[in-house]
């Protein structure tokens, strides 16, 4: 099996980097220090294993799950969490980047993970269900009915941002 | 993998409107820069160093532990197969040997202590030398009537050549520290 070399990793960091880490940041408030922890952990693996970037799903969530623990002994980190941007500030027609980041936290963690797989890790279904360990069809479910209640709640912040400045 | 290979892939199919919605999510750019690229890589090559360096050192001390591992096998092995091989037999001969040279070194011993020390056993000598018809040298001992010397089990009558073989083996027998037996015959 082929070696990770730094070109590999260079190219795992570009594609899958920023959405590992917001990924991870569906349960902790490290996301960085827990993306980078998986990196040293595949680094460290005698042999590649065979779907890297599903290990690093993997592993990314297991650390992030196991960090929230931790985290939830010490204090309660929403607020830090609510306050760190999880999308580029955009103009025009696209979605206003800091509603998104506020209105999808507030969704429960089993619909935002499969929001984030799906949509920024570009994940089918079939893998969505295996690393989250549901059924395909209880995937496609949860996606379903997060998407529905993002869209309605950012379609509500919008109309009442419309009537405030009207 | 493409979005191409993902609506190929998909069954599932959502509503138009939420469709709308996913494509306007997906506009949504990560912020980039959380993660500190150089770093990373700085960190994911040492580990990669380290990794490897780990391999190599833990390398010979595998192959040393498993050769010393294989070398006591072998070695308990033969000892187990080496010492099923001793002959028992031999050992009893040996212990044979000794009881046997132990047996006469006795016998000379307490033959000499008779001669040399107890008042009664000297007068038993002093009559087997004036009879100097016995013949017991060599032979079985004869155990005798007399009452002093039932409880005796040792005791066999003498002569002079007898007396003179014993005082030969004894010599023989004991070392030249051991201090020399002192033979004193009252005639």
């Amino acid at each position: 099996m082929k070696e990770i070399g730094s070109h590999l990793l260079s190219r795992l960091l570009d594609e899958h980097g920023a959405a590992l880490v917001l990924y991870a940041e569906q349960w902790c408030n490290i996301p960085e220090d827990v993306v980078q922890e998986a990196f040293m952990k595949l680094m460290r693996q005698k042999s590649p294993p065979q779907n890297v970037v599903g290990w690093l799903y993997r592993v990314v969530r297991n650390q992030a799950i196991d960090f929230s623990r931790a985290e939830s002994r010490r204090a309660n980190h929403e607020s830090e969490r609510v306050a760190r941007p999880w999308f580029v500030i955009s103009y025009g027609d696209s979605l206003d980047a800091q509603a998104a980041t506020e209105k999808l936290t507030s969704l429960p963690i089993e619909q935002r993970e499969i929001i984030v797989l799906r949509i920024w890790g570009r994940h089918t279904f079939e893998q969505i269900a295996e690393l989250v360990g549901t059924s395909v069809s209880g995937a496609h479910r949860h996606y379903e009915t997060g998407l529905r209640a993002l869209r309605k709640s950012l379609l509500t912040l919008s109309r009442n941002r419309g009537d405030m400045q009207s | 993998m493409s979005r191409q290979d993902h609506s190929k892939q998909e069954d599932f199919k959502l509503p138009a409107e939420l469709q709308l919605f996913e494509d306007r999510l997906r506009q949504l750019e990560l912020s980039p820069d959380r993660l500190d690229r150089e770093e990373l890589l700085f960190l994911a090559g040492r580990a990669a160093a380290e990794q490897v360096c780990t391999l190599q050192t833990a390398g010979p001390w595998r192959a040393a532990f498993a050769a010393m591992t294989a070398i006591t096998a072998s070695l308990l092995v033969m000892l187990l197969t080496g010492s099923s091989n001793v002959p028992v037999v031999t050992e009893q001969q040996n212990t044979a040997i000794v009881f046997k040279q132990a047996r006469q070194h006795r016998a000379a011993t307490q033959n000499t202590k008779v001669f040399t020390s107890s008042p009664s056993q000297l007068t038993l000598l002093e009559a087997m030398l004036a009879e100097d018809s016995f013949d017991a040298l060599g032979s079985e001992p004869v155990p005798t009537e007399d009452a002093s010397t039932t409880d005796w089990p040792q005791a066999r009558p003498l002569t002079p050549a007898s007396i003179r073989k014993l005082l030969d083996e004894s010599s023989a027998s004991f070392s030249p520290r051991q201090t020399p037996v002192t033979l004193e015959m009252k005639v």
